[in-house]
């Protein structure tokens, strides 16, 4: 407790006796001539000092005679007021109300459901968390108090009283009569007791605003450490064979905490860790949740704080597929051009370069993500293991419903794609649910995706690819069953091209002359990803010319093809097309000297600095090489490796032409003992570039030209099979199903017709409003339901037999005539 | 027409839904939905033509003691009042209502409770002081002076009692408190009875002194005038009695009689259960967390009042100067407590 008086509230002097020494004092000193400006200033000060003990006296004199006096303060604010200016002075109003809180503070634990002066509590608990800075030996149980009172008589005592002393004890932290620590302790055990739903919200925003205010400048590690205990404590407290969601509060609050960045440590993953892993299912959806959604989250309130969007409403999945799908601008401009103009046309197309332009803003937004939970992970494989076996093995029974078992799978398969574990059962558990008939099932397909990456055994993947190519492709399924189906095996071949055999592959890739424009497609990209990948696995009439070419080259030489090999990393060798560099600086003379020497051409390279600041039109990345991050490029040191046809880029690249190429590895197939020395040899030139020379932007930008020049690098679909080949951490479930190509048939248009008239109303408003309140019958509706026999003998009725014939016709015609408005009306 | 409609909705009701790749399962046709709405809610079981017998419309008139409205809360004491049951009838329900109304804003209000409390039989009263004590000092306390004048009647009231037991059970169970409020009364340093509640320990003695000293010094123009205080005559009655209760020996004719003739111990029926009381040995702690200290000996109540007699008598000597009926009840009260100090002198 620390004693702070405010500096505006200086204590006066109070008593005549203390000023006397000093009046005494300082008189003797005036007789002395002195003119110093500080015995001037002290004189000042005497005087003023004296004015107000004065001024003191006198009202104390007044309140001796009882006129004005602390019997008038009745209201608290001004004794507030009073106590923050004059604090000694009003000491003894002071401990009189503190003994009335007391006394009320009695009264409330004697009967807390039936206390009946919450008003007057509230206000004397305001007095007290306002003042008690000034009085801290007197109050120095206020706080403890307050925390027993809440503790013990929360859920009975007034919603306004309980919000007070919340209130209250934040202010006590605020004015740091009691640590963060200490508040944290009061309320947090309230969270999970609590019954009211308010106070749980009150509890947890203000914990949340604790701890946003502690980390505000700079972080709080120990606030924070103790805090991720208790929220340990609690989780694994709660946890059990009948768990309760208790835990519950822990993953919000963390997640929450998260989401502001507060938090970004490898602790606080651990706990929402131990959260996915809880007994309770709510605990552990919510833990799993966090898991898949946290990036998300994170890069919402970022993009808020920097105002980006105002409000994203979409949530979950929805999300996903927004974030896939970029229109394309082009095509709908063209569309637009084409087609007749309509405004929703016109919407479409506006909407579309909305989305783009936040798509464009939201680029810079990622560099300043940090490292997702995923990666903090400590002992992802561990914990990938625990999640598969507990919740969705069957020893764990049906405790989860299909949609959590779901959002279980996909954590599990993202763990296994972004880590490479092994989890094995997760293959076979798949199996059941990858049928056509199976709800949700491209959710599978895409969790089947997603767990699926290169150093998986072959083993257990085709399997699962045999399985869908069973289930989904064949001529009597729905073309987009067929499309789904093509399009997860290509997601899974895309992380693990090893796990199809040559047969199957060929099956499949003869659905490109398919009718459906999505199973089309989709066969298409399957050959697009072998064409790169293993071209020898294909059928001869589906490669490109190029790889084409290649492979007659090879089986000309008598070589066998490049095979992919299973557990074999990719590696890069060198810069692509390196070699026509050398070849062209030479051929230009610009390398006459020696590498030796190059210091010096550099230097003279150097001299214009339009080298290093070439500037495209079109693009400015144009002469950089496009470093992937998930994958690891091991540069020049080419001497310990003896496999480098495994690399489908290495390949593009190492054959700058392709009968050079097949002739230097004709020469390398004979000369098997000298290997090594041959591909010295070969990576000779490239090395002494890269040994002596740095490449300026200029070069890399030349360097491109010669590549498109020599034709081998694959420009016409290279963009496309680069993206390819580059897979994501994530697999969209529905970007599986593909394009939709046909026209909704009228059953799906009736379909989506009737569901926009769902809440729609019709008929008359005027026979709606009539009908909602009591009404006497119409004259109309007296009419309508009138008896017919009553009514057969009327002049009406009656007159009809009896009219003319050309009345007849004429009331015939007019029958007809309205008639036939009305079937044109319905 | 119509029955090709009909035709049409009742064949839809046999076609099974087709389930699709990526689309959610559809409600199955036995769903129903759960919600309903509804603008009243009927409860024929109330009725507002219905007859009370007499406890109904007592409790009923119990709970209006809680109305907002003053002069409702008064005319429901007034049939309290009216219409009080037997002394056996009357149960604890009766005095969590009407006790908190001593410190009632409104004075007619309290002035109605008076009159009810002095009709309320004594044996009914018996068990429930310490409930109403604690609203007593709740009221002592009270920010508007009014209450605090009206409250000492109703101290008054139970410590002038005839039996006398109904007030020992305030002087053996709430000693210090009630000092408490009278030390904020008349402005008296009540920081060494307060921290004997708090740490019951010898370490206060050090404690204390400090803030003694402090408070001493705060206090500028001495203890509170008397003059301006309402009803100070009510309440210097109050001290009277309560200290006069607390600190002397009530010793009945037997009790004295037994002491003269020492059969057994004269002073065991000082210690034996006392009548009329519901919790005889609340002073113990059994079952409550905050442990009263126990002032049930007269030794422990000497002890207690030992530091603020200074207090007590600079205030009674400022009184004395009023004279008049305050002076009078000053002096006796002076008389009695130069007596306890001496004799507390003379034990150290």
């Amino acid at each position: 407790m620390r004693h702070l008086l405010p500096a505006t509230s200086q204590p006066l002097p109070n008593s005549q006796p203390h000023l006397l020494p000093k009046q005494k004092n300082i008189f003797e000193k005036s007789w002395k001539p002195t003119t110093s400006a500080s015995e001037i200033r002290q004189l000042l000060y005497f005087l003023s000092d004296v004015g107000r003990s004065i001024l003191k006296y006198f009202t104390m004199v007044k309140r001796g005679r009882g006129t004005v006096g602390e019997s008038q303060i009745i209201d608290l604010q001004v004794l507030q007021d009073r106590i923050r200016r004059q604090p000694e002075s009003h000491k003894d109003e002071f401990l009189g109300q503190y003994q009335h809180y007391q006394s009320l503070k009695e009264i409330l634990n004697l009967n807390p459901s039936g206390f009946g002066e919450t008003e007057q509590f509230m206000k004397q608990i305001n007095l007290i968390a306002h003042v008690c800075v000034v009085y801290p030996s007197e109050t120095k149980d206020f706080a403890d108090d307050l925390g027993e009172m809440l503790v013990n008589h929360h859920t009975a005592i007034a919603v306004e009283l309980r919000e007070k002393m919340v209130q209250s004890l934040v202010q006590l932290t605020n004015r740091q009569v009691i640590t963060e620590e200490r508040l944290i302790q009061i309320l947090f055990p309230l969270l999970p007791t609590t019954n009211s739903k308010v106070f749980r919200k009150d509890i947890y925003t203000t914990l949340v605003r604790l701890l946003k205010n502690a980390n505000k400048n700079t972080r709080a590690p120990k606030l924070n450490k103790s805090v991720q205990t208790l929220l340990f404590t609690l989780l694994e407290s709660s946890d059990g064979p009948a768990a309760a969601p208790d835990g519950l509060w822990a993953a919000k609050l963390t997640r929450e905490l998260w989401r502001r960045s507060i938090w970004d440590d490898a602790r606080s993953v651990e706990i929402m860790k131990i959260a996915a892993l809880h007994g309770n299912t709510k605990v552990s959806i919510a833990g799993v949740n966090f898991f898949l959604g946290e990036d998300r989250d994170r890069e919402k309130a970022l993009r808020k704080k920097r105002g980006l969007d105002s409000d994203d409403s979409s949530d979950g999945m929805s999300s996903d597929d927004e974030d896939g799908a970029v229109p394309n601008v082009g095509e709908i401009k063209h569309k637009v051009g084409v087609n007749k103009k309509t405004g929703k046309r016109a919407r479409k197309l506006e909407n579309a370069v909305k989305v783009l332009k936040k798509k464009e803003e939201t680029k810079g937004l990622e560099a300043h993500l940090n490292f997702s939970a995923i990666h903090l992970l400590h002992d992802p494989q561990g914990f990938a293991e625990r999640l598969f076996s507990q919740t969705l093995s069957r020893s764990s029974g049906n405790k989860y419903t299909l949609e959590q078992r779901i959002q279980i799978l996909n954590l599990v398969s993202r763990l296994i794609g972004v880590h490479k574990l092994s989890v094995l059962g997760v293959y076979s558990y798949l199996l059941k649910y990858l049928t056509p008939k199976q709800r949700d099932v491209t959710q599978f397909m895409a969790c089947a995706a997603q767990a699926s990456h290169d150093l998986v055994p072959p083993d257990a993947l085709s399997p699962v690819i045999r399985k869908i190519a069973d289930e989904f492709v064949s001529d009597g399924v729905a073309p987009e069953v067929a499309a789904a189906g093509i399009n997860t095996i290509r997601e899974i071949l895309t992380r693990n091209p090893l796990a199809i055999d040559q047969d199957l592959l060929q099956d499949l890739t003869q659905y490109h002359k398919s009718k459906a424009k999505s199973v089309m497609m989709a066969a298409r990209s399957l050959i697009r990803l072998y064409r790169d990948v293993a071209p020898e696995m294909l059928a001869r009439k589906d490669l490109d010319k190029i790889s084409a070419m290649e492979m007659s080259a090879n089986a000309r030489a008598g070589i066998e093809n490049k095979k992919l090999q299973y557990g074999v990393e990719n590696v890069v060798e060198g810069i692509p097309g390196l070699e026509l560099l050398e070849q062209w600086r030479k051929e230009q003379g610009l390398d006459v000297a020696e590498p030796g020497e190059d210091g010096k051409i550099v230097s003279k390279d150097d001299g214009d600095d339009a080298a290093w600041n070439v500037k495209d039109a079109d693009d400015e990345e144009e002469g950089w090489i496009n470093v992937e991050s998930d994958k690891e490029y091991e540069v020049s040191d080419a001497e310990g490796d003896d496999d480098k046809d495994s690399d489908d880029e290495a390949q593009d690249d190492d054959d700058d032409d392709v009968d050079s190429d097949v002739e230097e590895n004709a020469q390398v197939k004979e000369r098997a003992t000298e290997e090594p020395e041959a591909k010295r040899a070969k990576l000779d030139p490239m090395q002494s570039l890269m040994a002596t020379r740095i490449l300026t932007p200029a070069d890399f930008q030349k360097l491109e030209e010669l590549r498109q020049k020599a034709g081998i690098d694959k420009i016409l679909h290279g963009s496309k099979s680069s993206t390819m080949t580059r897979h994501q951490d994530t697999v969209d479930a529905n970007s599986l199903i593909g394009t939709r190509s046909t026209r909704a048939d009228k059953d799906e248009r009736m379909d989506t017709v009737m569901e926009g008239r769902k809440d729609r109303e019709f008929g008359s408003k005027k026979g709606k409003k009539l009908d909602s309140k009591p009404h006497s019958t119409t004259n109309k509706e007296k009419a309508r339901k009138k008896n017919f026999i009553m009514m057969i003998h009327t002049r009406d009725i009656q007159g009809k037999n009896r009219k003319s014939l050309r009345d007849k016709q004429k009331s015939l015609k007019a029958n007809i005539e309205k008639q036939k408005k009305y079937n044109v009306k319905h | 027409m119509g029955s090709a409609k009909k035709k049409k909705e009742k064949r839809k009701d046999f076609v099974k839904t087709k389930l699709k790749v990526g689309k959610t399962k559809p409600k199955p046709t036995a769903h129903t939905e759960l919600g309903f709405k509804a603008k009243s809610i009927g409860l024929p079981s109330q009725s507002i033509t219905k007859s009370f017998t007499s406890s109904e419309s007592f409790n009923h008139h119990l709970s209006l003691t809680k109305h907002s409205s003053a002069s409702t809360r008064k005319d429901a004491l007034l049939f309290l009042l009216n219409h009080l049951p037997t002394a056996e009838k009357i149960d604890s329900s009766v005095f969590t209502y009407i006790a908190p109304l001593i410190s009632d804003q409104s004075a007619s209000v309290r002035s109605t409770l008076l009159t009810l409390f002095k009709a309320i039989p004594r044996e009914a009263l018996a068990p429930h002081i310490h409930t109403i004590s604690i609203y007593i000092r709740s009221g002592l306390t009270h920010l508007q002076e009014d209450v605090r004048a009206d409250t000492a009647k109703f101290l008054n009231l139970i410590l002038k009692s005839s039996d006398i037991n109904i007030p020992m059970q305030l002087v053996t169970r709430s000693w210090i408190s009630v000092l408490t409020c009278f030390g904020g009364l008349f402005h008296w340093d009540v920081q060494p009875l307060t921290a004997a509640t708090t740490q019951p320990t010898s370490a206060n003695s050090a404690a204390s002194a400090k803030p003694a000293k402090a408070g001493a010094k705060n206090k500028i123009g001495g203890s509170v005038s008397l003059e301006g205080m309402k009803n100070a005559t009510g309440h210097l009655e109050a001290l009277f009695s309560f200290l006069k209760l607390g600190l002397s020996e009530h010793l009945s004719d037997e009790e004295k009689a037994r002491r003269d003739l020492p059969l057994c111990n004269s002073d065991t029926a000082k210690h034996l259960l006392p009548v009329n009381t519901t919790a005889p040995y609340a002073r113990l702690g059994l079952f409550s967390a905050n442990k009263a200290m126990a002032t049930e000996d007269i030794g422990a109540r000497y002890i207690l009042v030992a530091p603020i007699l200074p207090d007590i008598l600079k205030t009674l000597a400022s009184g004395r100067l009023e004279g008049g009926e305050i002076g009078r009840i000053c002096k006796q009260l002076t008389d009695f407590l130069v007596d306890v100090q001496t004799s507390i002198e003379s034990v150290q």
